[in-house]
């Protein structure tokens, strides 16, 4: 399938114009994605330090007001007392003063002496006390104790009458106002875990009672080490959850499971998908049109290009299309390669011309030359060719030329050229052959272009005439090789010998002579040839001057 | 800050008691030096030799006072002899009320001022700690002994009790030490037949120290 240069540079602006809007919509819904991921995360850590903030915030007034309790002259007389119900009754009394929701007093030695809970749990509860004896020597950390499987924040002041006379505590529940008032500010929903005998149970929450037990559900693999924070779904509503240590104290750890609607993270991505296809959808339409506008610019000049190849090559306007569907570039490369091949070979019988052999004559003789091999240069013309073109009409003239070049092309080996320099003139380059070599080349053809060739008029025989020159016997340059071996072929004539080969250019010194003579006489000596004995003595001086005036 | 620096600062103390001479009239003067485990001596330790034979004098006792100067109880610790009347001048222009939670002695003067407050006889022994219940800082402590041989430690930590012959029982207490608790006891015997005594009675550690004043108060 074949496409005009005109879609390829459509279809390469699409492609470009689809990867970087891709790449662009991506990168984009990436960045997005991540910026909320980190806003989310950033939420939680907000609400984490909010929550410590809070807690802390509570400790430090509900200490300010038990030292102010603890202070009360009636309180401390009912705590020098020593009477545990008297103790246990100031200690209910002053508790719902600031709201207490269990009230002990310890001695000195950390054991409680009277409680606002009655029942043995209280004194049952090693966490319970573990707790209170924490919030006794660390005053600066809020302590929370889980008491009945709900969390309470504890705080332990000392009573002075002046001297210590034993140590209050007071705990508070955690109750949902706590965590309500956080989530207020920070929009995240908290929920308290209480870590008790029978495993982590949900304490104070934001989370709706009727999502609870779903949350309940998932503590264990929530507070699992190592998962302390992803993603849970909770009636089908999906919430990014973090799990924090809230406080160490007392021995039992306690955490906040913190939790973000996935909505609010991915509300915000939702919006952006929307813009990028509502934003992306138009501009991409708007590009690929500038695109195809583009394309058809670019490929105006080319396609005028192309028409004028393929009218180079022949074919009449607007009718080449349909017939052969070749695209643009191609058709100009065909008409480039078309323009090159009529420049180098001959038309009539697809034998290189005389520009394509002169060129390549010069690269086998500078072969020749680097290898030290010899080449034979043989110059050809068919004899009476002219008055069968005359006699015989033009036609059987080229349809003799054509059959001529095709014997010659059988009769000679692939390495061997054969060229068409104008009118019936033939000529070879026979790279590697010598002057014998040369000859028995000539011998072998002469029969074979001889035979009769079939015509409409008849068969027609023609016979041909070789002049031959060889180097580096004969010369070293292309111009001298090519004038004497067509002299030699014009000498056949004059001496109506079918072949003669050219004879060494002037001889300076005696040894060229003498090698001239040589090579005429290694000639002469040979009887594969037909014709007129070899007058080698006048010739050794006279027709080597002939020929040299002949060279330009 | 302060309180807690009194606190690890003295962790032990040791009692070197020796009767330094043996006078005539059957009668000894009993030196002791109380000092931390680090050797500092320690001030206003009481020192109390109570006679194996209850030989208690039943002479009458002079009244004592326990003033307050500029917020302050003056002295700070006061050893007296039980049976011994105390009684509290205010030397400040405002007014104090004084009260003790002690099981040696509940009492509890009402906002007062000058000398008007009524004074309390200490009848028995024991430690009483008093405050001023305006002033939260404000603290004594009174340590009401059984005997009449006693004295306190001064800045050096030395004391010296004039006792007659015979055997007694050592007590050792010091507001900073086991508050509440029994004092560190020890037993020596007063003879001029014997070389001069020398007695060294370590006292368990010290628990938390004495109410402290606010600073700036």
């Amino acid at each position: 399938m074949t496409r005009s240069f005109h879609s390829r540079v459509l279809l390469v602006f699409v492609g470009l114009i689809v990867l970087a809007q891709a790449g662009t919509t991506v990168g984009m819904y990436v960045a997005a994605r991540r910026t909320a991921n980190g806003l989310a995360d950033q939420q939680l850590q907000i609400t984490e330090r909010l929550l410590q903030d809070t807690l802390g915030a509570r400790d430090h007034d509900y200490r300010t007001s038990l030292q102010a309790l603890a202070a009360d002259f009636a309180f401390r007389e009912a705590v020098s007392s020593r009477d545990a119900p008297t103790i246990a009754s100031a200690l209910a009394n002053h508790g719902a003063r600031v709201g207490a929701d269990l009230a002990v007093l310890l001695n000195n030695a950390g054991q409680i002496i009277a409680s606002t809970d009655s029942s043995p749990a209280l004194s049952n509860s090693p966490s319970m006390t573990k707790s209170l004896i924490v919030a006794r020597d660390e005053s600066l950390a809020p302590v929370i104790a889980s008491f009945n499987g709900r969390l309470m924040q504890i705080v332990v002041v000392p009573v002075r009458a002046p001297d210590l006379i034993g140590w209050v505590g007071m705990g508070f529940l955690l109750r949902d106002f706590v965590v309500d008032e956080i989530k207020a500010t920070s929009g995240t929903d908290i929920t308290f875990v209480a870590e008790g005998s029978a495993g982590p149970s949900l304490s104070a929450s934001t989370i709706p009672l009727v999502q609870r037990p779903a949350l309940a559900g998932q503590l264990q693999t929530l507070l699992a080490p190592g998962a302390r924070s992803g993603a849970i779904g909770l009636d089908g509503e999906d919430y990014l959850t973090k799990v924090v240590p809230v406080s160490v104290s007392g021995g039992q750890p306690f955490f906040a499971i913190l939790q973000l609607p996935e909505q609010m993270v991915s509300a915000p991505l939702v919006a952006l998908r929307h813009d990028l296809l509502w934003w992306g959808g138009p501009v991409t339409i708007l590009c690929l049109l500038a695109a195809m506008a583009c394309a058809r610019f670019l490929a105006l000049p080319v396609q005028a290009l192309a028409t004028a190849a393929r009218n180079l090559n022949g074919v009449k306007p607007g009718e080449d299309t349909v017939k052969t569907p070749q695209d643009d570039v191609s058709s100009i490369a065909g008409a480039l390669h078309t323009l090159t091949h009529r420049t180098q070979y001959d038309a009539l019988t697809g034998l290189p011309n005389r520009t394509l052999f002169t060129e390549w004559l010069s690269s086998s003789l500078s072969r020749a030359e680097r290898e030290r091999t010899p080449l034979a240069v043989v110059f050809l013309d068919l004899e009476g060719f002219r008055s069968i073109n005359d006699g015989m009409g033009r036609a059987v003239g080229d349809l003799v030329l054509r059959k001529t070049a095709q014997r010659l092309l059988r009769c000679l080996r692939t390495s061997d050229v054969v060229a068409r320099l104008g009118a019936d003139e033939f000529v070879l380059i026979l790279d590697g052959v010598s002057q014998v070599g040369a000859l028995q080349t000539v011998d072998r053809l002469m029969p074979v272009i001889s035979k009769p060739m079939e015509s409409p008029g008849g068969p027609i025989r023609v016979t041909m005439r070789a002049g031959i020159a060889v180097y580096p016997d004969h010369a070293h340059d292309r111009e001298t090789l090519l004038n004497l071996a067509d002299a030699a072929k014009h000498e056949s004539k004059t001496r109506r010998q079918a072949t003669v080969v050219a004879r060494a250019p002037v001889p300076d010194t005696a040894s060229t002579m003498s090698l001239s003579v040589s090579s005429i006489r290694a000639v002469s000596s040979s009887d594969t040839w037909s014709g007129a004995p070899w007058e080698g003595d006048d010739l050794s001086t006279q027709p080597v001057k002939t020929i040299d005036a002949d060279t330009p | 800050m302060n309180g807690l620096k009194r606190r690890v600062g003295v962790k032990w103390c040791a009692v070197f008691i020796c009767a330094v001479s043996a006078q005539p009239a059957a009668a000894a003067l009993v030196s002791a030096l109380v000092v931390d485990s680090t050797g500092v001596p320690v001030s206003d330790a009481v020192i109390a030799l109570l006679p194996a034979s209850n030989s208690a004098g039943t002479q009458p006792k002079p009244t004592v006072a326990l003033d307050q100067v500029k917020k302050q109880f003056v002295p700070h610790v006061l050893a007296i002899e039980v049976g011994t009347t105390l009684f509290f001048p205010n030397s400040d222009n405002i007014r104090h009320q004084v009260y003790s939670f002690s099981d040696a002695k509940r009492f509890e003067l009402k906002l007062y001022s000058g000398k008007t407050a009524a004074p309390i006889l200490f009848d028995k022994p024991g430690v009483v700690v008093m405050g001023c219940n305006i002033h939260d800082w404000m603290s004594a402590y009174v340590y009401v002994v059984p005997t009449p041989y006693f004295a306190m430690t001064d800045k050096s930590g030395h004391a010296e009790i004039k006792v007659p012959m015979g055997t007694y029982t050592v007590n050792t207490w010091h507001p900073r030490y086991a508050r509440g608790r029994e004092p560190v006891t020890g037993q020596i015997s007063v003879n001029h037949d014997v070389e001069p005594l020398h007695e060294s009675l370590v006292l368990a550690a010290f628990d938390e120290s004495p109410g402290i004043p606010p600073e700036k108060q």
